[in-house]
């Protein structure tokens, strides 16, 4: 079952819908997918995605986990601090899931993390904090 | 802060750039494009485009275009620093985001290394509006050099 809120945010929302990003589920947890798009791209070389697209698929699903979270529809990344743990490769899918730490009056931290082959090898992992508005 | 003097004497330097910029698929879509380049200091120009916009109406960059924009600035100090295109890799990007560029407005991003330690280099970036002083959000990222896998960029040194 997915929250509607967050498939309205996906669809209204510009670089949401660049990113192409699905929702798998909202409950317990907020896990996407990201296709792979040749826009992507960060070294064409390797063909393997950009470190800032990594990170903001991260951000993005952060972003969702606050909003289904925490019964606002508006929140501001403050900071996010992301560890790149593997390569991303090219042609596969970003798989994304996010976990609200904390959600207070104001401020919610996150942390997400995504993976390509299993969520026991993940590609990316990152803590961000958002104010809630 | 103070920064490290780099070895920026590869005279291709901004075709490099260039190459970085238009051959990268992120990089076009996002329209990144070098400014210019003061000591080993990289300003990189990221333009608005309203599909990068955090809303339909009265938009702004959107911070996911920002990140991304801003871990390339990072990639580019670091290759000024190295003075050739290398296999690079972003081992921790840590970004702040202070305030929301005015909508309809890009951002100029100065990023360049303060410091370095072997394979690990370490960089800072600010994000600015265009012909502004205002500073919307800063960055510290550790990169490493020599990763496994092709060059871009070393066929034209």
């Amino acid at each position: 079952m997915i929250n509607q809120k967050l498939i309205d945010f996906l669809e209204e929302t510009p670089y949401a819908r660049n990113y192409g990003t699905e929702i798998i589920t909202s409950i317990p947890e907020t896990e996407c997918v990201t296709r792979w798009q040749n826009v992507f791209t960060g070294n064409p070389l390797l063909r393997a995605w950009h470190g800032g697209v990594v990170s903001g698929v991260l951000e993005l699903t952060g972003t969702l986990a606050v909003i289904n979270s925490a019964k606002t529809k508006e929140c501001a990344l403050l900071s996010i601090n992301t560890s790149y743990l593997r390569p991303a490769l090219g042609d596969k899918s970003l798989f994304s899931r996010a976990t609200v730490v904390r959600s207070g009056k104001r401020v919610h931290t996150v942390s997400a993390v995504v993976w390509q082959n299993s969520p026991d090898e993940p590609t990316a992992i990152a803590s961000l904090t958002f104010a809630g508005k | 802060m103070v920064f490290e003097q780099g070895k920026t004497g590869i005279g291709s330097t901004e075709k490099l750039f260039d190459m970085f910029f238009t051959h990268v698929g992120t990089h076009r879509d996002l329209g990144l494009t070098l400014q210019n380049i003061e000591g080993d200091i990289a300003k990189i120009h990221l333009p608005f485009q309203s599909k990068h916009a955090d809303s339909i109406e009265n938009g702004s960059l959107h911070t996911t275009a920002i990140a991304t924009a801003i871990d390339s600035a990072c990639g580019c100090a670091v290759m000024l620093h190295l003075g050739k295109p290398a296999a690079i890799a972003t081992v921790n990007l840590r970004i702040d985001y202070m305030r929301k560029p005015e909508p309809g407005r890009g951002l100029v991003i100065e990023a360049s290394c303060y410091q370095y330690a072997e394979d690990f280099i370490y960089v800072g970036a600010a994000a600015y509006q265009v012909n502004s002083k205002i500073m919307c959000c800063n960055a510290v990222g550790i990169f490493k050099s020599d990763t496994p896998g092709p060059v871009l960029g070393m066929e034209i040194t």
